[in-house]
């Protein structure tokens, strides 16, 4: 395992290259094999193997590199490095390993893992989706992360910006049955985008946190769509909640086509330009992803003849709608104008200004009143606007 | 054969009183100036050559020296070139020394021996210490507002020196110049420029001619009454610079003190002030390209006012604040801070009033959509980099944040008549009565200590605020902003002597543009 983890931790080391000097070898042999001078046997063997860098000069200079490398690293200290960082690396084909990984044609030879990852082998569903999402997009992939949480399902999604924080953020509760996975592109400990800091921290803790860059690798561009056939191959079913047009989420449903995985999309506003991609993939015959229950079905179906069970279907789960209904106690108890503000809120963020014309009290009054439902859980500050919250929905 | 002359020059919006001496002797006929005087200083020379001439006074063949005190200080303008002139007819005998006794010179010379304007009449009026003074004509109203010399003035050479021989009685100042201080003198560009700044826009401005915009219209009010900074964002034509201009209509007029620095200030920049009895504080809107010598003040020779000093005592409107220049911005700390500028140059460091209400307009994101839901373009970089732009502490200073939207049709179309600008002004005029009574000339200029004197909270407020701090919507410092706004708007409210918790919501909601423009793309 040190010497597997060792070997992708070399520079200009790519998944790839690693996939063509691992197959059926052990890693010590071929960390033994770069030590020795015998390093031309390694250069050989990529050549051999028909690779699509064959008589690139670079080729050589890259083995050259990575022995020198190999001569001056320990695989050991790298090892102990890992343990110290709470990172734990995986083989492929060894204990541990994401079961869903080890017969995809494209697998990583090692992943390196935060937190727990054991979740994977239930229900996976991924919620992917654009870096520039609305509010109705971000909204969406909360209320669906939080949902498909509470019903046993792994929200598995990539950490970045927008719909992957809004899904991680649904799904991450304390007491959720499923934690969620997060599949970065750089190394587990390299946050990306800085904004996420605290989000990062808190999937360490709840959830896990998986990369098949070693730790330290930047978030170079082209590891994305690598990081993307990975939430394709891990989830039964893949929702898109919003995408632009040629977004780099529709590189995940292409992973997930190639692998007869479930594509399902949210649809959208039609003015949307955060939903075009989503609204195409629809009239292309995608399914439909309208709440957790669609999702909940296409999951079904997905795990039909599998061992996997979903969790215990309680409740309302099965219905349309669920998790919508308001607890009537609190607005039952609302007074008039508390009402009328509430009416004219909106499940999207709605400027001040539109709340305080729809309702037809006073400046002064709506801003009292928005700030009494918000103190009742009613009312959220979105923006520079407000909007209903999951409580004050009906 | 020597002669001194009283004068002055102008540094920064300050007068700084010189003395001309004037020395003919035998010698080699030369013409000398010393006394570190600049290049239009020095072209006194041949300018007060040829007016002596063409006024049909002989030129001294002899050796001439002019010495400028104090010598170590630098000396700008053509202001020196009257009493250069004077100077020599007094050193050559063609002038009785007694006829100018006490009497102080300022004016440029044409070559034809005409006496023409120069800027900062005022303050170089103020500077001079002498009973009386004589003024090209065009300076005359400047100068008469300081009351203290005797003002005279002459439209020529020729005449100036018969009416000091007591040949001819002096011109009289209304004849000379008939025009109001608004013609003192026409700097070529100057007026132009002024147009820009919305000064000289035909008919005042009325808050009655906005449509809709309850928000907006309330940020005015609270931003005049509470000598609140504001700032506006929203999309391309919310109407964020047609609110902004109307904000000197409801301010309270300038009192006596604060019109003669205004005037002074203008006065140094060789802007035209103002028409006489227009007491509307000055409203400036440089556009994003200006320089920082510009803003801020300064300038190589002529420590000229910026920006920032000639909107003292009124408005500095930043349309586009996204697109000024960070540095630029910043340079905005100080004034806004301290209310002076200090500009400091190798030479010299001047100070300049600079205590003005600064409202700033921007777009949400560089497309300028992102209010309306999914219309924005921009990706999330671009939006980082754009919030970005503005430094935090230059944010910090504005009380007021708000997003303004663009008026619906039934706004647009409806005819009944918005509120006047006169009776907000009603309003604002009392709340900064109020404030006057607390010892400062705005809420906003109170001390967090004075706060909890003169604004006692309710306990619902006080529990509302336990919550915004509580939840992380407001920091530390946002709570002594928000309790400003909040005090003004309970003083603009006259059922209520305490801090309510309507007031402390709403003042939240004038500030809750911040958020969303610091916030993420999709922040919920």
């Amino acid at each position: 395992m040190a010497y597997a983890a060792t070997l992708a931790g070399l520079d200009s080391m790519t998944p790839q290259r690693l996939q063509r000097l691992l197959r059926g070898r052990s890693a010590e042999e071929v960390f033994a094999d770069l030590r020795a001078p015998r390093a031309r046997l390694v250069s050989r063997l990529m050549h051999a193997e028909g690779a699509p860098d064959q008589r690139n000069p670079r080729t050589a200079q890259i083995v050259n590199t990575w022995r020198r490398a190999s001569v001056d690293t320990d695989p050991a200290f790298v090892w102990e490095r890992l343990v110290a960082s709470n990172t734990v690396a995986y083989r492929r084909g060894s204990p541990g390993y994401p079961s869903r990984l080890v017969d995809d044609r494209a697998a990583p030879e090692v992943v390196f893992v935060r937190g727990s990852i054991a979740q994977l082998d239930r229900p996976c569903v991924a919620l992917v989706g654009t870096r520039s999402a609305t509010h109705y997009g971000s909204g969406v992939a909360a209320e669906l992360g939080a949902d498909l949480s509470d019903a046993g399902v792994v929200v598995v999604s990539g950490l970045a910006a927008g719909i992957d924080a809004a899904a991680h953020e649904g799904a991450l509760a304390p007491e959720r049955p499923a934690p969620p996975v997060a599949v970065v592109g750089g190394g587990v400990d390299v946050v990306y985008p800085a904004s996420s800091n605290r989000l990062w921290a808190r999937l360490e803790l709840a959830g896990g946190i998986l990369s098949e860059a070693a730790p330290g690798a930047a978030p170079e561009r082209w590891r994305f769509p690598l990081r993307n056939r990975l939430i394709a191959a891990l989830a039964h079913v893949v929702v898109v909640v919003e995408s632009h047009k040629g977004g780099g989420a529709l590189h995940t449903v292409t992973a997930a086509d190639e692998r007869g995985v479930t594509v399902l999309a949210v649809p959208g506003s039609v003015r949307s330009p955060a939903s075009e991609g989503t609204n195409s993939l629809i009239a292309d015959g995608c399914g439909v992803a309208r709440d957790a229950a669609d999702v909940l079905a296409a999951l079904e179906l997905a795990c039909a003849g599998s061992n996997y069970a979903l969790g215990p279907r309680t409740g309302p789960c099965g219905q349309r709608g669920f998790a919508r209904n308001s607890p009537p106690a609190v607005t039952a108890r609302l007074s008039p104008d508390e009402r009328a503000v509430l009416e004219a809120l909106e499940d999207v963020a709605t400027p001040f200004e539109s709340v305080c014309g729809r309702s037809g009290l006073g400046l002064a009054l709506t801003a009292v009143t928005l700030e009494r439902l918000a103190t009742l859980g009613l009312a959220a500050r979105s923006g520079s606007g407000w909007e209903r919250s999951a409580a004050g929905r009906r | 054969m020597i002669a001194s002359i009283p004068s002055a020059t102008l540094l920064g919006v300050r007068g700084r009183p010189v003395l001309v001496e004037v020395h003919v002797s035998n010698g080699l006929p030369g013409f000398t100036v010393v006394g570190l005087p600049d290049a239009a200083c020095r072209e006194a020379r041949d300018r007060v050559r040829a007016a002596l001439l063409s006024s049909g006074f002989p030129w001294p063949l002899r050796r001439v020296t002019v010495n400028l005190a104090p010598s170590g200080v630098r000396k700008t303008g053509a202001g020196l070139d009257l009493p250069i002139a004077v100077g020599l007819l007094v050193a050559t005998g063609e002038l009785d020394a007694a006829a100018i006794a006490g009497c102080g010179f300022v004016g440029e010379l044409g070559l034809d021996g005409t006496i023409r304007s120069v800027p900062g009449a005022l303050p170089l009026t103020d500077a001079l210490t002498s009973s009386a003074v004589v003024m090209p004509p065009a300076c005359v109203p400047e100068a008469l507002l300081v009351g203290k010399p005797v003002v005279r003035t002459a439209r020529s050479l020729r005449e100036l020196v018969d009416a000091l021989s007591g040949r001819i009685a002096w011109p009289d100042l209304r004849t000379v110049s008939p025009a109001g201080p608004a013609q003192a003198h026409k700097v070529p560009g100057a007026t132009t420029a002024d147009q820009a700044c919305g000064q000289g826009r035909a008919g005042p401005l009325d808050l009655a001619d906005v449509r809709g915009q309850p928000m907006g219209r309330l940020a005015i009010e609270v931003a005049a009454a509470g000598g609140h900074h504001l700032l506006l964002s929203g999309p391309p034509g919310s109407g964020k610079t047609m609110l902004a201009e109307r904000l000197p209509s409801v301010l309270p007029p300038l009192d006596e003190a604060q019109l003669l620095e205004t005037y002074r200030v203008h006065s140094a920049a060789a802007l035209p002030l103002p028409p006489a009895g227009e007491r509307r504080p000055p409203f400036r809107a440089p556009h994003h390209g200006i320089s920082a010598p510009a803003l801020v003040g300064g300038g190589s020779s002529w420590m000229r006012p910026g920006e920032v000093s000639l909107a003292t005592n009124g408005v500095l409107f930043l349309d586009e604040l996204g697109e000024f220049p960070s540095p630029l911005l910043d340079l905005l700390r100080q004034p806004l801070e301290e209310g002076v500028i200090r500009v400091a140059r190798a030479r010299a460091t001047v100070s300049f009033p600079a205590r003005f209400l600064l409202v700033a307009a921007m777009n949400p994101c560089p497309c300028g959509e992102r209010r309306g839901i999914g219309s924005c373009v921009c990706s999330a970089a671009q939006l980082a980099r754009y919030s970005r732009r503005l430094s935090g502490p230059l944010l910090d200073r504005f009380d007021l944040h708000v997003a303004v939207g663009r008026p619906s049709v039934r706004e647009l179309l409806d005819l009944v008549p918005a509120e006047s600008s006169a009776s907000v002004a009603q309003r604002v005029a009392k709340v900064r009565e109020l404030a006057h009574r607390r010892g400062v000339t705005a809420n906003a200029a109170l001390s967090s200590a004075s706060l909890d004197v003169h604004a006692p909270l309710t306990k619902a407020a006080r529990e509302l605020f336990e919550r915004q701090l509580c939840s992380g919507v407001l920091s530390a410092r946002g709570l002594d902003r928000v309790r400003r706004v909040a005090l003004t708007l309970a003083d603009l409210d006259p059922s209520k002597t305490a801090v309510d918790e309507i007031h402390v919501a709403m003042a939240l909601e004038l500030r809750a543009g911040r958020a969303a423009l610091l916030g993420g793309p999709g922040q919920v």
